[in-house]
């Protein structure tokens, strides 16, 4: 575990995006004025290098538009992100602004089997991160992709693949291989583990907390799930319609929450011993 | 007594003009108002026994073994029977409400449409649905009957959705992966109604999910399937002390729990495999740390052990060892 | 423990067998047959296609004439073999020139996004009003009959259908995690359109051409039909079919329904190539 006083790795101060929507399409209903959604509200949070910060929200919760911001797929309506304490710019961002920022964060997505160029092998995956960040010959890129891929859990003739050939957790780990590539300071993970099965979920996250420990990235974990977050994150974010209800170290929030969505979260986890309970205010008749 | 009873149930699907294997071996009994939790991974074949109950295959399906419910045989009833039997016995909620509901009609015409069919009025049709929405915590009936599915959220609709197939007075419930798209709270809320309108009304239930923990929680008996095989069934009160197949161990001890953090999870190493891929032997083989060499060339019949039923040649000598350890020993050894 | 179920996972990959396609490889032996003729024409056809023979007009089926005389006396078989060159590559050109030209808009519009991508969809909008037929003789009309101005005016008149097919594609694409992913990887917005976009979209391109070339085919020969192409005594299938009217009432349909039966196979194959590469794109899609 790094000290306190580790320099921060991203810096985020009253962040806000509010997204127009031009009309609601459907069918039914047919008014169409123009609507405003507030996805993030004022959401400030720091992550020290080295360290892991979980945000936690339901779908809705604008957790996924907060991390979209942080890797620059979104611009913000308001608000300051640094990365590195550097300040990022959101006009004229240009090729080489993005490459520089490629080294600070990078980002695995949900789904792994849309993240990976299907007509791509893993390897020129690999080596087009490589290419685009660094000054290396073609035997210097070979050995590095090479690591890249046993870092992962994968094998060097898995570099000749096709994404086709792979089963979900493989993809998974190249998504995070080519993440990697870039040896960027802050690794996002939008739910990166959420469309696992159960047995490859737990081979992902403790991959997560090795590559913490060999490479000191730090991560933004965007998740849903609570027992993952527990897993993977020093600190804690629960955030709900776009604002944050609570913070903390996460085992003070998962042991003792103070708000009660948090509290409502935690209940709501089947675990030995649970039962679904419907809450009582949305219930208005018992049988 | 025995409502649904499923006896070495094997599917093979048309992929790409040759046959596949879908479902090994799956034999099941459910008794009159029993849940039943199906849990594997993905592929497993868990929705494809699901849906065969009900005879909802996709075209080119051969379906082996037999399928009876109250002792009649499903795959030999003409289109009538057929008919009959879904529209009265069985009712199958979807993992994904969404698609499954017409979304150009309203919420009311497609909760009364199966009651009208089947020659209720119109009138007395509204009056059950209304009252079954409201068992299932939706308020303001009357407007959400003229809503449209868009107008609703996925978790309202999911619950429409159990609306509809209580509407039908069925027999025996099928829930494929009922809350798998909802949020975690939205989830407790629909399981919640789900499991006491079930218990309410003594349904029996076949419940199909990932979630071993989510099965155990509204089931009576869980069923664990592996690569197209059932591999154990046991009561769902012992699931956490006592559970006799390696893979079942593997599945709990993998889940990170939300109230205590796990220096390292215990990962199955490798990934799940499908019904096609399995060589003669034991489906787990490839991933089991207990193979013994009977294990590679035999495949385990389901054999009864206590109130459990097992299909691993090692399951008494294994019994109260399995364990996190073996697992997360494995794991350690490559570090 | 990863190490060794991978080495697990890669002896038994997930190998999906290429299933081969008769009808696929049916009309391309034909499309390909037909190129080939029209390449060997000078080779192969048995007589000069423009020489006339005023005292063997109109014949039928002989040995010398397999497939008889037209009006003129010139020998039908040589003038379909000379004229399967004008009339397939004038679709080719327009096909050609449409695809670069819907491509690169098509991509473009779904990158840039905004204006552009509104301007562009209105221009398509604005083009989709002509009938290329329209067009093409508007160009004849103004820029004098033959072989090129048709050509440009049908190149245009298709670059709208491919461009829309195209954009919604690219979008499509452009909204998935790994163009994102290229994106927040630093890789120049030039090479991901040319390396990622362009090569996921290729099937559908490949699609698109094939059924508009049939199409373009079929215009081209109406537009010779009606001698606003290219001009007699050039052989192409579709002033074939009109020279051979005249003799169609003295009782000689022969040179008319040969090119007339050679342009509709043509266009069957192109048809059936463009479907079933479709298809198999859609299933692949799953």
């Amino acid at each position: 575990m790094p000290e306190p006083a580790a320099p921060l790795a991203v810096e985020v101060r009253d962040l806000v995006k509010v997204f127009r929507l031009r009309r609601s399409p459907g069918i039914g209903g047919g008014r169409s004025a123009a609507k405003t959604i507030v996805a993030v509200d004022r959401v400030s949070f720091s992550v020290a290098q080295g360290r892991s910060l979980a945000v936690v929200g339901e779908s809705g919760s604008g957790k996924t538009t907060l991390a979209r911001m942080a890797v620059g797929l979104e611009r913000p309506t308001a608000g300051q992100i640094a990365v590195g304490g550097r300040e990022r710019r959101w006009k004229h961002v240009g090729s080489r602004e993005r490459r520089r920022r490629a080294r600070e964060v990078q980002i695995v997505f949900q789904d792994p089997y849309s993240s990976l160029d299907p007509r791509q092998t893993v390897g020129r995956c690999l080596d087009e991160m490589l290419r685009l960040h660094f000054d290396m010959d073609h035997a210097r890129r070979t050995e590095r992709i090479a690591a890249l891929l046993e870092q992962v859990g994968l094998d060097e003739r898995h570099a000749a693949a096709y994404p086709r050939a792979l089963s979900g957790g493989q993809r998974q780990r190249v998504a995070i291989a080519r993440a990697l590539a870039c040896e960027p300071r802050v690794l996002i993970c939008d739910e990166a583990v959420a469309s696992l099965d159960v047995s490859i979920q737990a081979q992902v996250l403790n991959l997560l907390s090795d590559i913490r420990e060999e490479t000191a990235v730090s991560y933004l974990f965007i998740s849903h799930d609570l027992a993952v977050v527990r897993q993977v994150s020093d600190e804690i974010l629960v955030m709900k319609d776009g604002r944050v209800v609570e913070r903390g170290q996460t085992d003070r929030v998962l042991d003792d929450p103070a708000d009660p969505y948090t509290q409502r979260l935690l209940a709501a986890i089947p675990r030995p011993g649970w039962h679904p309970v419907a809450d009582p205010e949305s219930d208005l008749v018992t049988s | 007594m025995t409502l649904l009873e499923i006896h070495r149930l094997s599917l093979d699907l048309e992929v790409d003009g040759e046959l596949r294997r879908i479902i090994h071996d799956v034999t099941l009994e459910l008794d009159d108002g029993e849940a039943v939790g199906l849990v594997g991974e993905s592929g497993a074949g868990k929705s494809m026994t699901s849906r065969a109950v009900i005879r909802l295959l996709p075209r080119g399906a051969r379906l082996g073994g037999e399928v009876e419910f109250d002792g009649r045989s499903v795959p030999a009833m003409d289109a009538r029977a057929l008919r009959a039997y879904r529209s009265r016995d069985v009712a199958m909620i979807f993992q994904d409400a969404r698609s499954h509901i017409n979304p150009v009609r309203t919420i009311g015409a497609f909760l009364t449409e199966a009651l009208v069919e089947r020659g209720e009025r119109k009138a007395d049709a509204v009056t059950v649905v209304s009252e079954l929405l409201e068992t299932v915590g939706i308020h303001d009936v009357p407007h959400r009957l003229r809503q449209y599915p868009h107008e609703l959220s996925g978790g309202m609709l999911q619950r429409v959705m159990i609306a509809a197939a209580l509407a039908i007075r069925p027999r025996l419930l099928l829930a494929d992966e009922p809350t798998t798209a909802l949020d975690v709270t939205t989830q407790a809320e629909v399981m919640a109604h789900l499991d006491r309108q079930r218990r309410g009304r003594g349904l029996a239930m076949l419940f199909v999910t990932h979630d071993l923990e989510l099965a155990a929680a509204v089931c009576d008996r869980i069923a664990v399937i592996y690569a197209g095989c059932l591999v154990e069934e046991c009561p769902a009160s012992t699931v956490h002390d006592r559970v006799l197949h390696p893979y079942t161990a593997g599945l709990l001890a993998s889940r990170p729990s939300a109230t205590r953090r796990a220096a390292r999870l215990a990962a199955i190493p490798g990934r799940p495999q499908a019904a096609y891929e399995i060589a003669p032997g034991c489906p787990f083989v490839a991933r089991c740390p207990y193979v013994v060499d009977l294990c590679r060339t035999t495949r385990p019949p389901l054999r009864l052990i206590g109130a459990s039923r097992v299909a691993c040649h090692r399951a008494e000598e294994l019994a109260g060892q399995l364990s996190v350890g073996r697992f997360s020993g494995e794991e350690r050894a490559r570090a | 423990m990863a190490t060794a179920a991978a080495i697990a996972e890669i002896a038994a990959p997930v190998r999906r067998r290429r299933h081969i396609d008769p009808v696929i490889v049916g009309a391309s032996v034909l499309i390909g047959a037909l190129v080939v003729v029209a390449l060997l024409a000078p080779w192969i056809s048995p007589y000069d296609p423009n020489s006339a023979n005023i005292l063997a007009t109109n014949q039928g089926v002989s040995a010398a004439h397999w497939l008889g005389t037209d009006p003129s006396g010139r020998d039908v078989l040589s003038r379909l073999i000379w004229g399967a060159r004008l009339s397939l590559l004038g679709p080719a050109l327009i096909i050609l020139i449409a695809t670069t030209l819907g491509t690169v808009l098509a991509i473009a519009s779904a990158w840039i996004g905004g204006l552009f991508d509104q301007v562009v969809s209105r221009v398509m909008d604005i083009l989709f009003a002509f009938p290329g037929l329209v067009l093409a003789m508007v160009a004849v009309a103004m820029f004098g009959s033959g072989p090129i101005a048709p050509v440009v005016a049908l190149s245009i008149a298709y670059t709208p259908y491919i461009t829309r097919i195209l954009r919604s594609a690219s979008l499509r694409e452009r909204n998935l995690p790994y163009i994102s992913a290229c994106y927040v990887g630093g890789v120049p917005a030039r090479s991901i359109c040319s390396r990622h976009l362009l090569p996921n979209i290729f099937p559908l391109l490949l699609t698109q051409a094939a059924l508009s070339f049939g199409s373009a085919l079929v215009t081209l020969a109406a537009v010779s039909y009606l001698g606003l192409g290219v001009q007699p005594p050039t052989a192409t299938w579709g002033l074939m079919v009109a020279t051979g009217q005249t003799a169609i009432l003295a009782g000689h349909p022969g040179a008319s329904i040969a090119s007339g039966i050679l342009i509709i196979v043509t266009v069957v194959a192109f048809n059936l190539l463009g479907d079933r590469l479709a298809n198999r794109h859609a299933v692949q899609g799953l």
